[in-house]
């Protein structure tokens, strides 16, 4: 069924393959840009990504104007104002984020920063606050999983006042998107697997979540069936070049789906995991992931059910009989963890992810209070979550 | 040829939310004396506390202030701002929200509302806006706007009684 109205939007730029690295200098040249500053952190530069990103510009007019590559793991708002003095100070005139989702968050703060010529970015804090004509912005993923690439959205963290801000604006959205499989073939399996599983419910949440729509799901459905294709096989063996970079294509596809649709409630628990428990997104995305379908199921049964198809192909679909279908596609993404746990001891339980029982109250209080919670069909009370938690547990 | 073309005005939609936003209000304000679960929502809620829904450009809106523990309607003056600010992006979507033709949840979906402001509030702002949704609306009306109509015992009729007579009325 088509929804009554929708919107969608993915203006940017999707630059993928080999030597995609290569054309950033053309790019930039095209956004009347010269002088970038690289945001990234210490893990990119001791993979030796830095370096391999910084060769790319040989032979080109680009000067960096300076590298900053202590971003935390967590973007927060001390670094963004750092950062913004940097990129004032060096007479940049554009920003290259190259990471996972920290860097890709703080370069949007610094964006905002920038490019609103302001001191406080806290004044821009919420939805399409955002008026002036950004920077130019060019983000490079370093792994298949946050979508941060395409999204609109980023999560900066307030240490004075002790908040997460969120900025939601589609000019938070990179300009170009640069998709390269040398960044991500020396990610360990275990991020690998993590990762990818963030990318899968990302795709899954928004094929089913209320805002979902005939454009997000085309990308959605075509993020799954990559990532049933090659998520194992990638995570077996991480120098097969095709599997990472269909990974690297599922990963930005289904952050174009979400960024247009919304997450639901795995995104919800999976966020107050981490904000109470500090449970790695991807690990609580893949764990959560089967036990929040099982409660949606008696409203989004129809939904999980068609996603066999793009997940494990027609010949599973076609032998599973049609009352049969949301089971087996709960099944199948059981399955999956449990063959990725037996591949690299990724935790497929709350229990060895390191939540306690006596967090539970606090993961669902927090839960209930996500913005996650809004998109999801179905309705979730605190006992809802509980019970989540207990069987995922 | 037509130029400078200056729009008109969509009189009955207008008056209809405002009525509506009046009604709510005044649900809202009663319900926060009394209704447990808007009591638990606004717990966290600092006195001074403020909020306001305001329909782009030009309103109607709906501001409401924390004083003593419950819920006040109030007037926001000229420049003055809100702790959270929910931005209902045109008069057509506020009007479909106020006669039950749409939840919040899908005014949401739809992206025709913008909030500025903490996410916990905006949660707890909605749960409240559903919670006096549900005694304002009979049943048949509220599965368009709630994603679970919530069982009625005795206790809530008692309370939607009280909404209907003390509190739309008088706001107590
Ligand atoms: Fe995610």
């Amino acid at each position: 069924m088509l929804p009554k109205y929708y919107e969608f939007q993915n203006p940017v730029k999707i630059n993928a393959g080999m030597d995609a690295l290569e054309t950033i200098p053309y790019e930039l040249k095209q956004m009347n840009a010269s002088r970038p500053i690289i945001i990234t952190d210490k893990g990119i530069t001791n993979a030796g990504l830095l370096k391999t990103v910084l060769n790319s510009f040989d032979d080109s007019d680009i000067t960096i104007g300076v590298v900053f590559d202590e971003t935390p793991p967590d973007s927060s708002l001390k670094t963004v104002n750092n950062i913004a003095k940097l990129y004032r100070k060096h007479k940049c005139d554009a920003i290259i984020a190259l990471g996972g989702g920290s860097p890709m968050d703080t370069a949007k703060g610094v964006n905002i920063l920038i490019s609103e010529n302001t001191d406080d970015i806290r004044k821009f804090m919420g939805a399409d606050r955002l008026k002036s004509n950004m920077q130019p912005f060019i983000a490079i993923p370093t792994t298949s999983g946050t979508g941060s690439e395409v999204t609109l959205v980023a999560v900066i963290y307030d240490e004075e006042n002790q908040v997460k801000m969120p900025f939601t604006s589609s000019k938070l959205l990179p300009d170009v998107a640069v998709l390269d499989p040398r960044m991500t073939m020396d990610l360990p399996p275990k991020i690998t697997a993590a990762t990818g599983m963030d990318a899968l419910t990302h795709a899954i949440e928004a094929y089913t979540c209320l805002q979902k729509n005939p454009m997000s799901d085309a990308y959605a459905t075509a993020a799954i069936k990559l990532i049933g294709e090659n998520l194992l096989n990638v995570i077996k063996d991480g120098k097969n070049k095709e599997a990472r970079f269909a990974m690297a294509n599922a990963s930005t596809m289904a952050g174009i789906a979400f960024s247009n649709s919304m997450v639901g409630a795995v995104h919800a628990i999976g966020h107050a995991c981490g904000a109470v428990a500090h449970i790695h997104h991807g690990t609580a995305m893949a764990i959560l992931l089967p036990y929040v379908m099982e409660f949606n199921n008696d409203v989004l049964g129809d939904l999980y059910a068609e996603l066999i198809l793009p997940l494990a192909g027609a010949d599973i679909y076609a032998a599973t009989g049609a009352s049969k279908r949301s089971q087996k596609f709960i099944g199948l993404v059981k399955s999956m963890n449990q063959k990725i746990n037996e591949l690299c001891k990724m935790p497929i339980r709350l229990s060895e992810a390191g939540l306690k029982k006596e967090q539970f109250e606090q993961v669902a209080e927090t839960a209930l209070n996500d913005g996650a919670m809004l998109p999801n069909p179905k309705e979730l009370s605190k006992n809802d979550v509980l019970e989540v938690l207990e069987r995922a547990f | 040829m037509i130029t400078n073309y200056k729009p008109g005005h969509k009189l009955i939609q207008r008056t209809v939310v405002k009525t509506g936003f009046l009604a709510l209000g005044r649900a809202i304000e009663s319900a926060s004396n009394f209704e447990e679960n808007v009591k638990k929502e606004i717990k966290d809620w600092n006195d001074g506390f403020t909020f306001t829904m305001n329909v782009l450009p030009y309103g109607p809106n709906l501001a409401m202030r924390k004083k003593n523990g419950v819920l006040k309607m109030i007037r926001l003056k000229k420049n003055e701002t809100a702790d959270l600010i929910v931005e209902i992006k045109n008069l057509s979507t506020a009007f479909r929200m106020i006669t039950t033709q749409m939840g919040a949840h899908h005014v949401f979906a739809q992206n025709k509302i913008g909030v500025s402001g903490n996410i916990a509030d905006s949660m707890r702002f909605i749960r409240i806006v559903y919670t006096v949704e549900a005694y304002m609306f009979p049943k048949i009306l509220n599965k368009n706007i709630l994603k679970k109509s919530p069982k009625m015992d005795m206790k809530k009729h008692f309370n939607r009684w009280h909404i209907y007579t003390k509190g739309m009325i008088l706001g107590k």
